[in-house]
């Protein structure tokens, strides 16, 4: 799980834009698999984990759909998506690495996270599961709750459309 | 495999992904650490009853619902009036009962059959035999 963990917390941020929901589906879905299925083989937990942390990601942009919704017909304030700029995220890096490199590696990972927040949401979850997280395809299947061949017909889709708009100089 | 455009896309995603996760701020990690630990703790930590058998709340919930309303009709169907089935034959008090007649004259019946007889036997005449053996 300790390998898991910062994957997982990443791909929520990337889903919600917002640390502590995302710290806070990743928390869940861990109590949750270890609660529900902490008998099953350890192969059987990542795509568990992943699909409870899916379950937990929609039921996050749910929640914040209806209060989004209510703010707005009372006439008030939208609640910003993104968190404040992180002074940790600002800060020279102690390993010394070039900073042109961590440049162009930030802005690419910015440029992913705003093609893959474009894309349709089972494609999405296909690439992240399959590419940034690296499950198989039988375990993304498994985690997405679909057949093998449509992991591959939503990957293939996700890396045309993530190619197209990214562009090949990306 | 490296020349396939789609195999260089793919890894250069994950490993722009993975540079990522070096971004992560220490407060972060450490609420991922703990919430990894009270997912640890929570498998050595019993479980309640109550949780380890969650079907039985619902379970029970129908069970009582379906007796109550298993009661309720077996104790509506002893308390109810029988119903006699409509036939050509119940024809006659069908009309007795929608009828104006008044009621009361029904319930007298038997004495107005007497009063009835009396009257017959006073029309009779006497007979003479009977005046001379008394």
């Amino acid at each position: 799980m300790s390998s898991v963990e910062h994957r997982a917390f990443r791909i929520a941020q990337m889903a919600l834009r917002h640390r502590e929901d995302a710290l806070d589906s990743v928390q869940d879905a861990m109590l949750q698999l270890a609660r529900r299925y902490a008998q099953r083989p350890r192969e059987e937990w990542p795509p568990l984990f992943y699909r409870i942390l899916q379950s937990r990601i929609r039921d996050c942009q749910r929640r914040r759909a209806v209060r989004n919704r209510i703010m707005s017909f009372f006439g008030g304030q939208r609640e910003a998506d993104d968190d404040p700029p992180d002074p940790i995220e600002a800060a020279a890096d102690p390993g010394g690495r070039d900073p042109s490199v961590q440049l162009a590696q930030g802005m690419a990972m910015q440029a992913l996270e705003s093609a893959l927040a474009a894309l349709p949401g089972r494609q999405r979850e296909a690439f992240i599961l399959r590419i940034l997280e690296g499950l198989d395809v039988a375990q993304t299947a498994k985690s997405m709750g679909c057949s093998e061949g449509s992991v591959k017909t939503h990957l293939s889709r996700a890396v045309h459309s993530l190619r197209q708009s990214l562009g090949d100089h990306w | 495999m490296q020349n396939n455009p789609e195999t260089a896309f793919q890894q250069k995603s994950r490993a722009v992904f993975l540079n990522s996760l070096r971004h992560i701020d220490r407060e972060a990690i450490a609420r991922l650490q703990n919430a990894r630990r009270l997912a640890v703790e929570s498998l050595s930590r019993p479980r309640p009853a109550w949780r380890r058998h969650s079907w039985a709340l619902p379970a029970g919930a129908t069970a009582a619902i379906l007796i109550a309303v298993a009661t309720g009709m077996f104790w509506w169907k002893l308390n109810s009036q029988p119903v006699l089935p409509f036939t050509t034959a119940n024809n006659e008090d069908m009309s007795i009962v929608l009828g104006n007649d008044n009621l009361d004259m029904y319930a007298d019946l038997d004495f107005y059959n007497w009063l009835q007889l009396q009257e017959q036997q006073k029309s009779q005449p006497s007979n003479p035999g009977d005046d001379k053996s008394g």
